[in-house]
């Protein structure tokens, strides 16, 4: 009874912790800001469309949230962490890539998981790899925000100019080992 | 503006949901309730921020100064769009709650795809905030060097991308200044 209320409790603080906080105020003095230069209609007509787009979010939000939090429990990290750890090669950069873009969470999730790979002697390229993938084509960022908010045209022609990359970055990563130091293990390097 | 409606990412992101659901259900050990608890706390968390966020934009987006947005980073702009779109990038903190709201209010002030595509790429790959908190402390700052190294083409070449698949496939509808 009393952990659930503590636990009601810890949701709640971070329901309304400080990026809420920062936002809101933000959001406040844009309003005050409009409201003095541009008159009451157009504050009007800004939250009108906000109430729009935020309608349209909604089921797209919750599908998406519900799609990280199931391929959290669904994909163990430590499943994630044998396949790139093991791999290297052209091979190993692919399949960085796709377990990069498939990591959910912020980086206090995937930094985490890519100091555990480094540890564990991963090569460098697919490191890099896998952060690109990450942060650039990442399928929770894509799910929660690209789809929903830029459309499914605009997020397809991104992801068809950006998909590669990734490979890229983790190929020119390896061909720099020559200068910068190797990694804590030896068959880090190739 | 667009209404709540039914189009193909809503379908594509239900029917993902589903095939998780049946994939956790059938491994068993409480991981569908798991799953499914993580996902509704992430939504309660999030959409409060969501909607401040969206206000302060949709505020923010009749204040940019859209003739200069649309000379700077329009369709017409070229390698000058790309290369500022790739320089601002790495300046905007807070991660996708921060830029996509941006990004949306670019588009809107008549901003092109390229220069666009730049920005995100550049505010992925090079964000400093998540760098100096995240990638130094963690990983030491010449592995951060030579991530930032291999990644340094990245923006740019993105935003090429995005001219050659506009000449490709044609402009997506919406977005055309």
């Amino acid at each position: 009874m009393n952990a659930l209320k503590r636990k009601k409790a810890s949701l709640l603080s971070e329901i309304f912790g400080v990026p809420f906080w920062v936002f809101a105020a933000i959001s406040l003095v844009m309003g005050v800001l409009t409201w003095q230069l541009r008159g009451p209609a157009t504050v009007e007509a800004a939250v009108m469309g906000d109430i729009d787009l935020f309608l349209f979010l909604v089921p797209r939000m919750l599908g998406g949230m519900l799609i990280a939090g199931l391929v959290q429990v669904v994909l163990p990290p430590e499943v994630v962490a044998k396949w790139v750890g093991a791999e290297s090669g052209f091979r190993g950069l692919l399949i960085a890539t796709v377990v990069g873009a498939l990591t959910p969470g912020g980086p206090m999730t995937s930094f985490p998981i890519v100091v555990a790979f480094y540890m564990s002697g991963a090569d460098r390229g697919a490191l890099v790899a896998y952060i690109t993938a990450w942060s650039l084509i990442g399928f929770q960022r894509f799910m929660i925000w690209e789809l929903p908010l830029l459309g499914p045209e605009v997020a397809l022609y991104r992801v068809l100019s950006v998909f590669w990359m990734p490979v890229l970055a983790g190929f020119i990563a390896r061909r720099l080992t020559i200068w910068t130091a190797p990694p804590p293990s030896e068959e880090g390097t190739r | 503006m667009k209404m709540p409606g039914f189009d193909i990412s809503l379908v594509i992101i239900w029917a993902l949901v589903a095939v998780l659901v049946v994939l956790a259900w059938r491994r068993g050990e409480g991981r569908l309730q798991r799953g499914l608890r993580r996902g509704f706390e992430m939504f309660l968390i999030n959409g409060p921020r969501v909607v401040v966020a969206l206000l302060a934009a949709g505020f923010l987006s009749y204040f940019l100064p859209k003739a200069l947005i649309a000379e700077w980073l329009g369709h017409e702009s070229g390698w000058q769009g790309i290369l500022i779109g790739s320089a601002v990038g790495p300046f905007f903190p807070g991660g996708p709650l921060v830029i996509f709201p941006v990004l949306v209010a670019l588009l809107k002030a008549g901003a092109g795809l390229p220069s666009v595509f730049a920005f995100l790429t550049s505010a992925s790959v090079w964000g400093v905030h998540r760098i100096i908190m995240f990638e130094i402390p963690m990983m030491g700052p010449r592995f951060a060097a030579a991530r930032m190294i291999a990644s340094l083409a990245l923006p740019p070449l993105s935003g090429l991308m995005a001219v050659l698949v506009i000449r490709l496939l044609g402009a997506p509808a919406g977005v055309i200044p």
